[in-house]
Parts: C-alpha cells; sequence; structure tokens
C-alpha cells in the first residue's frame, strides 16, 4: 500500500511538472505588448484606413509615426486595405509587438465610414472577445491624420481626451455619450434609431461639435452643438444649462436644470399620442448691473414664463426635427411605447408610425432666488 | 522479585556511574549509603535535612534503623517516599532524586532535593504582548506547573504525568481541567503519547510530530503556548496543555485555523479593537500568500482587469525589466527568505548592518538598475512585513512554502492556476481535524454563534464555550445564562 | 466526531451543483427564448425541481444513514437497485464531461486562448479527483465556504449591474406575447437544473425534518438567483446583445464598474472559477461515491483514478465532436427527466406502499 501511494505520489508529481515543464502558454508580459489607446476608421479613395495610437512606454520607441515627432508620448500607425481585415493586416506588419486591445477608451469612425460600414465594423467589434463593448464610440467630420497628429504633438492621447471630454460634459449634464455595447444593442433592435457624439478641432483642441444621427444601419444626418440644448434636456441625465433672461433693464442669468421628466403613451384609434411633462428648476445666479434685483413673486412668474416659453420652443424643435427632418427617433419613444403596448408595437411598424405620432411638451418652472448675489442691501446702508 | 544485597547493590551503582555522590553513614547496626548527583542536587538543603539528621540519630542508634523510621522520624523533607524496587534505584538517582539505602532493610527512601540551573522566568519572546503578564514558561517543569496552578485554583485540573523516551525518560505532563474538556480528545491525546517509542526527545517539537495525524502532514494543527495567561485561558475554553521537561515552550491541543489568528491582546482591549486586529491578521495572511502571485496573474495574462491607465503605468515601470513577472517574482521572494532565515541567525551586533544591506543592495539598487520594478519590489516587502502579522509563526510557516508554489501555478495558468492551487489549499484544511475537532471550524462546520464569537466578541466575556469543543460545560457565565433563560 | 451533513451543508452543495456553470449560460437561454418575461418560466421550473427536491430528500429521511444503493435494494430489490445505480454513474460521466466541455470552452473563449486544453484538462481533473477522495463530508465543507464567497461577489455584481443599467431594457417585465414561448423555455431550462440527484449519495445521519424546506427553499432561491443574473445582463447589454454574444454574462461584468477599483471582472476570475470547480467536484464525488458502493472491494483511491482516467479520455474526445453541445442537448432533458423525476417518485411511491404494507402486516 505504501509502494503504491509511492508510486502515485510520482506519477502526480510528473503529471504536474510536465504541465510546467511545458507550460506559460498564454504568458506575456504587460510591457510586451502594444496597448492600444484609441482605434480609429475612416474611407479615402474606396480604400479604409485603420488607425491605431499607443503610448511610448520605451525609450526611443519608432513606430510608422505620422504624428512626425520622433520621442513623444503617443504615437499613431495605420494601416490600408480594401476592406477591413485586408487594412488590420496592414496594420499587423507594422506592429514590433502584439496589439493589446481590451483597454481601448474611444473608437472614433469618420462620417464616410460611419456611412457604409457602420454595421460591419461592430459586429466585427461584438465577435471579438478582446474589446470590451463599454468603449466609447464617437464620429468626427476631421481628417483623422491631422486629428492624430495635432494632438500627439502635445503628448496626449486623442482616446483619453475623447474619454475625459465626454465624461466631463456627462458629469455636468451638457451632453450624453453612447457605447458601443449601447449602440450594438440598438442596432441589433427591430427598430434603430440614435445619436453619436461628434467630435471635432475647436482652436486647437478636442471638442464636441454636435451629433450624428443614425438610422438604419447608416449615418444620416448631423446635428450640430449650437441650438441642441433641447435635445440634451431629453436624453441626458440631469441636464443642467444656462440661460440669460432680460427682465426690466437687468439680464439675469439662470442656472436651467431638469428635475424630472415623465413620459405617458396613449394608443387609441391607431393613433400614438405622448405626453411629455418636464419639470424644471431655475436657480437666479446674478444680474448683470449693480442694482437692488427686487425680485419679488411677480418677477418670478415672468422670469417662468419667459423661460417656459424658451425651453418649451427649444423641445418642440428638437421634437420636430426628429420627426420631420431626420423622420428618426433618436429620442428612444419607441421603447416608451413598447413597455407601454407591447403587443401593438411588435404588429406597427415604427419607423411610419413615429413621425405621425403626436408629442405633446409641458413645460413647468420653480424658480428659486436662494442663491442669488443681491445689491438690495446697499440701499439699506 | 531481584533479592536485595546492600552491599553489592552500592558497589554496581558506584562502578556503573562514577559521577555518583556517595555518603556513608556507620551505626551500631548496621551502614546507611546516601546516593545523588551533585549537579542535580540542592546540596545545602541535602545536608541540612538529611546528612545531618541521619549522622546525629546514628551516633546515638542502637536498633536497626529502617526506611520506615527514618522517613517518620528522622529525615526532614515534605517529597520523599518509600520504594522497594531494586531496579528502579539508578533511575531514580539519574532523574536527580537522592536515594538512601539501608543494610538493614530492603526498602529504600527516595528524596526530592533536586535543583538544576535554570534561567529565571523570562519576558515573551515569540508572543509578545501591550498589555497581559509577561511571564513565559521555562524549562523546568515543575516552575511551568506553578505557573498554571497558582493561576488556576480549580480543584478539577488535572495533571497526567508520562514519562517519554527510553534513554532520556523525559517527564511529559498533561494537563486538562475535567469538567470541561471533552474525553474524546483527552484520550486521543493520552493515548498518542502512550504510543511514543522514541530513544528520547528533548523539546516540544519534537513531541509535536508524534503527535501529527500523519506525518505528511503540512499545517499545524497543534498550537504552541509560551505564556502563562494563555495557558489558564486555554484550560478554561476546555483544551489540553502538555508540557514538555526542558521545553520553554508548551503545546496546545486541540487547535483550529481561526485560533491561530487569536492573541492575547484582544481579551485585554477594547473587543472593536480586537475585531479590527483580526480581520487585519486575516488579511495579512491573504497578502503574504497572495499578492505576489496576484501581481504575476495581472501582469502576465490578465492585464485587461486593470483600468488603462494603470495599465499603461505599469508597462512604463517594467519596461526596461530583464525577467518575466514570474521569474522576478520568484528571486524576490527567495531573497525575501533568504534574508528572513539571516535574522534569525544573525549576532545582535551585525543585524542592523544586514538590513541596512537587504534595504540598500536589494531595494534601492535592484530599482536603480532596472532588475526589478519598483511595485514588486512594495509588494513583496508588505508579504514579508505582513507574515510577521499572525500571532502563532507555525502557521504561516506552511503558507510560505506553499507560496511558492501558488508562484509557479498562476505563472503558468494566470487565475485558473491561481484558483485551482488555492482550492487544493482549501480542500487540504476543511478535511484536516485536529483531535476530532473540524480544523476549519467555525468557518466550516459553520455555526453562526461560533463565527460571531471569533471576529466580533471578547472571548473572555463570552458566556457560552465554543460549540465546535463540544466540552462537557458549555457555560462560562451561569448567570447570564439562567438570565437569557427567564428573558 | 459524528460526520454529517447540516442543512446549510445541503443548502450549498444544491446551490453550487446547480449554478456553477449555468449562471453564465442562463441570460443567453433566457434571451433566446423568452425574452423579458423569461423570469416566469424560470420560477416555473424552479417550483417543478422544488417538489422532486422534496421527493428525494423524503426518501432520504425515511432510510436514516442509508443512501440510495442501500435503500434502494430495501425498495425495489438488488437487481434495479443495481440497474439504477449503473444509470447514475453514467448520467453523472456525462454531466462531467458536458462541464469539462464547458469549463474547458469558457477558459479558451475569455481567459486562455492559447493554453492547450489538454493542460487545462490535466490540473482540472487532478484538482477534481482530489477533491473526491476527501469524501462528500468534506466536499460539503468546502462549498460552505465557496458557495457563501460566490453568493457574495455574484450578488454584489448584480446589485451593481442593476444600479449602472438602464431599465427600459428590462421593461416590460411581462409581454402577453412572450408566453407563446414559455413551454420552449421550460424545456430548455429544465438542463440547467440538472444536478439535484446529488442528494442520493448523501446520507442522513438523523432523521432531519426541516431538509424538505430547505431544499424547497434552495431551490425557489436559485430561480430568483436566476433572476437576479438575467436581468442584471438585460440591464447592462440589453436583451438583443445578450442572446447574440458568447458568455454574455461574462461580457457584462466586464462592462459594470465598481468605486475606486473601477473593474469587476478580477472577483468574477476567481470566485466565479472556484464555483466552476465546485461544479465539477461535486459530480467527481458522486461518481466515486456510487462507484465505491457498487465495487465494495476496490480502493477508494484506485476507483478515484479509474474515474479520473474516464472522464479525462472522453472529455478529449467529445471536445474533438463539431456541435457537442447540441447533441448533449438533444438528449439530456430525457435523461434529466428520468434521473429527477421518474426515479424518485417511483421509489417513493414503492416505499411509501411497502411501509404500509408492512404496517398492515404488523397489525
Amino acid at each position: 500500500m505504501k509502494k503504491n501511494s509511492k508510486y502515485l505520489i510520482i506519477i502526480i508529481a510528473l503529471l504536474f511538472l510536465a504541465v510546467f515543464a511545458s507550460g506559460c502558454w498564454d504568458s506575456l508580459d504587460i510591457n510586451e505588448k502594444l496597448i492600444a489607446t484609441t482605434i480609429a476608421f475612416d474611407v479615402k479613395n474606396d480604400e479604409i484606413y485603420y488607425y491605431m495610437e499607443y503610448p511610448c512606454i520605451e525609450v526611443g520607441d519608432e513606430g510608422d509615426n505620422i504624428s512626425g515627432s520622433d520621442g513623444g508620448k503617443y504615437m499613431t500607425i495605420k494601416g490600408i486595405g480594401e476592406n477591413i481585415p485586408d487594412s488590420r493586416e496592414s496594420l499587423n506588419k507594422q506592429l514590433h509587438k502584439e496589439p493589446y486591445f481590451s483597454g481601448i477608451s474611444s473608437l472614433i469612425l469618420t462620417e464616410n465610414f460611419a456611412e457604409e460600414y457602420l454595421l460591419e465594423y461592430l459586429y466585427r467589434f461584438r465577435a471579438d472577445e478582446h474589446y470590451r463593448k463599454k468603449t466609447l464610440i464617437v464620429t468626427t467630420k476631421e481628417d483623422l491624420d491631422e486629428l492624430f497628429e495635432l494632438i500627439n504633438e502635445k503628448n496626449d492621447s486623442v482616446g483619453f481626451a475623447i474619454d475625459e471630454i465626454s465624461d466631463t460634459l456627462d458629469d455636468t449634464g451638457k451632453s450624453f455619450s453612447r457605447t458601443i455595447s449601447r449602440l450594438i444593442e440598438n442596432l441589433s433592435s427591430e427598430y434603430t434609431g440614435i445619436l453619436i457624439s461628434c467630435i471635432g478641432i475647436q482652436d486647437e483642441e478636442i471638442a464636441l461639435v454636435g451629433y450624428s444621427v443614425v438610422s438604419g444601419t447608416k449615418v444620416i444626418g448631423f446635428i450640430p452643438v449650437a441650438g441642441s440644448n433641447g435635445l440634451v434636456f431629453l436624453k441626458a441625465v440631469e441636464p443642467k444649462f444656462s440661460y440669460i433672461v432680460p427682465y426690466k433693464d437687468i439680464n439675469y442669468t439662470f442656472g436651467v436644470s431638469l428635475t424630472r421628466k415623465t413620459t405617458k403613451t396613449y394608443y387609441e384609434d391607431e393613433e400614438i399620442r405622448f405626453d411629455v411633462k418636464c419639470e424644471f428648476k431655475a436657480g437666479l445666479k446674478y444680474g448683470d448691473k449693480k442694482v437692488p434685483y427686487n425680485f419679488d413673486d411677480a418677477a418670478e412668474a415672468a422670469v417662468a414664463k419667459i423661460l417656459t416659453r424658451t425651453i418649451k420652443k427649444e423641445l418642440l424643435d428638437t421634437i420636430n426635427q426628429a420627426q420631420k427632418e431626420f423622420k428618426c427617433d433618436y429620442l428612444q419613444l419607441d421603447d416608451e411605447f413598447r413597455i407601454n403596448f407591447p403587443v401593438e408595437f411588435e404588429e406597427i411598424d415604427w419607423q411610419k408610425e413615429f413621425p405621425k405620432a403626436d408629442i405633446n411638451i409641458d413645460v413647468t418652472f420653480e424658480v428659486s432666488t436662494e442663491w442669488m448675489m443681491d445689491y438690495s442691501y446697499f440701499e439699506t446702508k | 522479585m531481584i533479592r536485595y544485597n546492600f552491599k553489592k547493590t552500592a558497589a554496581l551503582l558506584k562502578s556503573k556511574n562514577q559521577d555518583f555522590s556517595e555518603r556513608s553513614f556507620e551505626f551500631s547496626c548496621g551502614t546507611i549509603k546516601l546516593f545523588f548527583i551533585a549537579q542535580l542536587t540542592d546540596k545545602a538543603a541535602l545536608t541540612e535535612n538529611v546528612v545531618k539528621p541521619l549522622i546525629l540519630h546514628c551516633s546515638s542508634a542502637q536498633k536497626p534503623i529502617s526506611a520506615r523510621i527514618a522517613i517518620d522520624g528522622i529525615i526532614y523533607s515534605d517529597d520523599c517516599m518509600i520504594q522497594s524496587d531494586i531496579s528502579k534505584i539508578e533511575n531514580f538517582i539519574l532523574s536527580g532524586m537522592a536515594v538512601i539505602l539501608f543494610s538493614t532493610d530492603k526498602n529504600y527512601i527516595v528524596v526530592n532535593f533536586k535543583k538544576i540551573k535554570q534561567r529565571n522566568i523570562p519576558s515573551p519572546q515569540l508572543t509578545y504582548s501591550i498589555r497581559g503578564s509577561q511571564d513565559c514558561f521555562v524549562e523546568d517543569l515543575d516552575v511551568n506547573l506553578s505557573l498554571v496552578r497558582y493561576r488556576l485554583k480549580d480543584k478539577n485540573l488535572r495533571i497526567k504525568k508520562f514519562e517519554v523516551g527510553v534513554r532520556t525518560k523525559t517527564s511529559v505532563a498533561v494537563l486538562y481541567i475535567e469538567d470541561i474538556a471533552n474525553d474524546t480528545v483527552v484520550n486521543e491525546l493520552q493515548k498518542r503519547i502512550a504510543a511514543i517509542d522514541v530513544d528520547g526527545i528533548s523539546e516540544s517539537g519534537e513531541l509535536q510530530s508524534f503527535l501529527l495525524n500523519s506525518k505528511l502532514q503540512l499545517f499545524p494543527n497543534i498550537g504552541l503556548l509560551e505564556r502563562s495567561d494563555m495557558a489558564f485561558h486555554s484550560l478554561l475554553e476546555g483544551k489540553c496543555i502538555v508540557f514538555v521537561d526542558g521545553s520553554g515552550l508548551a503545546l496546545l491541543v486541540p487547535k483550529t485555523f481561526s485560533e491561530f489568528f487569536h492573541s492575547c491582546d484582544d481579551r485585554y482591549d477594547n473587543k472593536f479593537f480586537g475585531l479590527f486586529s483580526r480581520i487585519l491578521r486575516y488579511a495579512a495572511l491573504l497578502i503574504g500568500f497572495t499578492a505576489s502571485s496576484i501581481f504575476v496573474a495581472i501582469t502576465s495574462f490578465h492585464t485587461d482587469v486593470l483600468p488603462i491607465k494603470y495599465a499603461i503605468s505599469l508597462a512604463e515601470m517594467r519596461s526596461n525589466a530583464p525577467f518575466t513577472a514570474l521569474m522576478a517574482a520568484l528571486i524576490l521572494e527567495f531573497i525575501s527568505e533568504l534574508i528572513r532565515e539571516a535574522l534569525l541567525r544573525v549576532p545582535k551586533k551585525i543585524g542592523p548592518a544586514i538590513g541596512i544591506m537587504g534595504t540598500i543592495v536589494i531595494g534601492q539598487a535592484a530599482i536603480s538598475a532596472g532588475i526589478f520594478s519598483p511595485l514588486l519590489l512594495i509588494i513583496a516587502s508588505t508579504a514579508l512585513i505582513a507574515s510577521f502579522a499572525i500571532p502563532d509563526y507555525t502557521l504561516v510557516t506552511p503558507f510560505r512554502i506553499l507560496k511558492f508554489a501558488l508562484l509557479l501555478f498562476t505563472g503558468t495558468m494566470g487565475f485558473f492556476g491561481f484558483t485551482l492551487f488555492l482550492t487544493f489549499v482549501l480542500i487540504q484544511l476543511v478535511s484536516l481535524n485536529s483531535f476530532g475537532v473540524p480544523y476549519m471550524a467555525p468557518w466550516a462546520p459553520f455555526n453562526f454563534y461560533d463565527f460571531i464569537r471569533t471576529f466580533m466578541s471578547n472571548l473572555t466575556t463570552n458566556p457560552v464555550r465554543p460549540h465546535y469543543m463540544r466540552t462537557k460545560d458549555k457555560t462560562k457565565q451561569k448567570q447570564k445564562t439562567k438570565k437569557s433563560k427567564n428573558a | 466526531m459524528k460526520k454529517s451533513i447540516t442543512n446549510r451543508q445541503i443548502f450549498f452543495l444544491i446551490f453550487l451543483a446547480l449554478t456553477s456553470y449555468r449562471s453564465i449560460d442562463m441570460p443567453i437561454i433566457i434571451a433566446r427564448s423568452a425574452g423579458r418575461s423569461g423570469w416566469i418560466p424560470i420560477i416555473i421550473v424552479s417550483l417543478i425541481f422544488g417538489v422532486v427536491i422534496t421527493i428525494i430528500i423524503k426518501l432520504n429521511n425515511m432510510f436514516k444513514d442509508k443512501v440510495l444503493f442501500d435503500y434502494g435494494q430495501e425498495i425495489v430489490g438488488k437487481f434495479i437497485t443495481y440497474i439504477i445505480v449503473c444509470y447514475f454513474i453514467v448520467y453523472f460521466i456525462l454531466i462531467g464531461i458536458f462541464l469539462d466541455i464547458k469549463l474547458v470552452d469558457v477558459l479558451t473563449t475569455n481567459f486562455l486562448p492559447s493554453s492547450p486544453q489538454y493542460a487545462i484538462l490535466t490540473l482540472g481533473i487532478m484538482l477534481f479527483g482530489f477533491a473526491a477522495y476527501k469524501g462528500i463530508t468534506n466536499m460539503a465543507r468546502l462549498f460552505e465556504i465557496i458557495g457563501a464567497l460566490f453568493l457574495l461577489v455574484t450578488v454584489g455584481i448584480c446589485i451593481l449591474m442593476l444600479t449602472q443599467g438602464m431599465d427600459y431594457n428590462i421593461l416590460p417585465i411581462f409581454n402577453v406575447s412572450d408566453t407563446n414561448h414559455f413551454l420552449t423555455a421550460i424545456k430548455e431550462l429544465f438542463i440547467p437544473y440538472f444536478g439535484i440527484e446529488i442528494l442520493f449519495v448523501i446520507p442522513f445521519t438523523t432523521i432531519n425534518k426541516k431538509a424538505p424546506r430547505v431544499g424547497f427553499a434552495t431551490l425557489l432561491f436559485i430561480g430568483f438567483f436566476y433572476i437576479l443574473i438575467v436581468e442584471g445582463t438585460f440591464m447592462i447589454l440589453g436583451v438583443n446583445n445578450t442572446a447574440l454574444l458568447n458568455d454574455s454574462f461574462i461580457e457584462a461584468i466586464k462592462i459594470t464598474e465598481m468605486p475606486v477599483i473601477e473593474r469587476t471582472d478580477i472577483f468574477y476570475l476567481t470566485f466565479g472559477l472556484s464555483s466552476l470547480f465546485a461544479g465539477m467536484m461535486i459530480v467527481f464525488v458522486v461518481v466515486v461515491e456510487f462507484a465505491c458502493k457498487l465495487f465494495k472491494k476496490v480502493k477508494r483511491h484506485v476507483v478515484v483514478i479509474v474515474v479520473a482516467i474516464i472522464m479525462y479520455i472522453l472529455t478529449l474526445l467529445a471536445l474533438n465532436i463539431k456541435k457537442v453541445d447540441e447533441i448533449f442537448d438533444s438528449f439530456f432533458i430525457y435523461l434529466i427527466i428520468i434521473s429527477s423525476i421518474i426515479i424518485p417518485i417511483t421509489l417513493l411511491v414503492v416505499a411509501k406502499i411497502k411501509k404500509r404494507v408492512l404496517e398492515k402486516v404488523k397489525k
């Protein structure tokens, strides 16, 4: 029995040794990987351009550096091909280390690329387990060569810059961003309509310039940032903006935030109706004159009326644009209808019904002067 | 029955053992001979209480003096007895007793005036604490027993003595409280001690190796006791203590995995601090065992668990490292173990120099040369420090060995290998028992009260003893138990 | 110290046996079959198997200190008992092969793409064999620890998913048109619930009156656990993504973020993997226990080695079969119905009848 135990232990030890000695198949240290921070796609002259940005972690790291700054902190290389797999192969031939894509912070698509290849690439992205599906997706109208060159010269990463801008804008309620997971989910649904943030260059810095409208599987339009407050109010989480309201020769600056939004859905006689009720809070920050404000109840009511009118117009313009101009439900009202009338939603064609839907907006304001700067104490002095 | 020949016996004793001291007393009817070993005897007490009275009596004795007469009326000693077995005379003398032989009586007297040069009761070296008494056990069994007796005046405290070792005849004492301790544990312990057949043992560690469940056992299921206050607390919990004559460390049986994390400070300090300390110790063991392996797994296999900025920063740190993460971790852990061993053996005067050399050479120079990344060095150092946070060092020893195996598994298969090996270790731990008590109690089998008791409450003020000990007397505080029953 | 299995240990044994691998698959199964209303079939199947487990526990309670091999001979005779035991050995070996394939699949797809399958299997089967050698009591103790940790981590991650996800992905909770797919969903959900037959090798050393309630509650709890996982995955990924992605639960975990350390997949890597091992270990232990009963004269470690070799070879062969998943799914449901429903009910009915007859004869 003891001899048998000894033989058993020897056999098991040999098996372990065999595994260990031949092992470490997946072992690759992090410094031996090329960590990609951004990938981007463009289409020029019927050729697909595949860009990859990565940080230089060693001194004297040289790749096909299109930014022209040797020894810069981030570098960009590109591969060119007739289709996506070929462009990737072309890129692979330039890599001196195995690429690591699980840390990509942003995926940038030019509008040209998004118009034709959006669905194909997103399905490719979904099928690859290496990519994190929480990657941010943005479109751009800029030339990618110029974009990467501009930012890499400043020793900064395009991907991180976009990520940080999106996070800041989302957190401050000025915008809304979309991840690839959400985009793919939308594209896989029966009805597709979604907005993707569009970035560009302003004063040699990356900035949010608008939103690309995706309907079906293509990009069909663009909404600039200027005048998109209504859109942000309807889509963002805790949106906030500042408005200047002229009242009695003083221009008052108000911080307006959406406190509550409720949507009621009705379906009667094959007619769809949405009643969207938005409750806003406007906090008076300051006026532009050094005089007592004497901001009484009548003033509050008047300001509330002005703000209601302004914002209601913005919201109605946004809805109008979605229904009439783009005929695309990127406001996700299809989800509201699906939740309340799931059976009916399966029977109708939302693409046709949405432009006909009756969408009513009701806006209420609560004006607060709690934190206002007031010069009325000068009167009492 | 061996026939007794006084002269022959005396001559044989002297011829065989030249370090036996002999003193003869002649009287009219016969001779009395006193045998003892001078190095083991309190000669002043022997002279005062045995030699002097015998001389006085012998000078005027008219009748034969027997052992009974001598013990009742001549010698002054509280620890003496009459024996008749001739074959044991030599053993008594060798164990430090003085033996008085009578030409006119086959019986002889054995007197205990043992005095061995011992060190004084020291302060604790292994289980230092801030509060609590500072007296520790010494090599003398009687002193150790006295330290326990003076704290525990329970009439149910039992001390069972054994003699272990054919040649050394080392005294071993087993202590337990009869109406608390589980009979199964006590009987099993006594059975194992009685079954020991060896030339000799000198230290409790040697006895411990005979008491293990199997020779290949890696994890300790017997605790070490250095302090007398811990001994008395353990006896009250229903445990057994084993003292070995000649060893300053006692053995504690049974001992479960969670009890290795208990320190005496936990009883004396605030219970919330006790809770915090215990959590810290568990975290320390986990860090000491797994930190390097997690580093290897993340660096070499599962880089995607790191946020991208950490990944880039880590890659930069390792950009010039010549070794893979696994090799570097193995080398650093090996160096840590070397430093640990060296510090144990180094003479006190050059200890600080070794420390400085270790810090400067290994730490600073290695990083400057780019051999190791700073993060790995921090992890290895933290793991080394963490291993000293466990009160009973015997638990850390197997984990120090297993750490290397864990590194190998992780270096081959990433988190799969890591989890696999941890599961191996966990299976081994749950299948162990300490004299019938499940080793992983109260974790597995889980007992909610014992689990809360282990972490949350002060062990002294708990009204009930741990359920997994299956003690005879389950309650410590009868009044509180009555109140809770009435409520 | 007497070795017995407590109610808590029964809970964790059943919990890990059922959820170890299927918690990864469950969102895909529900997304493809019943959609957002999938929680209803889960509850229905949990109730069905809750009744089944109560039957098995009642059988065990009727025969103190005995397992199926022992009391089966009293109920239906030696020959039929041997057939039932052989059937269970083959059944659990098939489950073991299926779980091995899934384990290798999950590991090679998500974590170790270049590691050869034989290496993963070698190390895995050595662990399972070691665990099987230690016996059912030690397994129960191990599962108390692993199960508690797995439960805490998974529930914690699911709560994070529910807070970070989008509620319109799971609304409406009930859609009338989904009811057409409930039967298909129920049929597909039978397979994730295999494993309650492990109770046939656990002797009840005392008559445990609470055990039937514990068993039923365990199955209900598992149902709610599955619902939590499914709804959490839906909220993060959406129904379409869940249906189309492989290992969507793991993908959802990768998207979920925690405060401070950001990534949560490191927790699932460790605790989820240990739960996968647990599922395999219990299957291995059951096969060994049945085999030891059948071949009493053979030493336990020999049985363990033989079973390990058989599983290893068969798994390696099965890995080379294309669409092995579909092959398993096609006939497994019938095996489950036989082993989980037909056999226990038959044994219980016969046992009850025999008991009544005996009582009448005594009177």
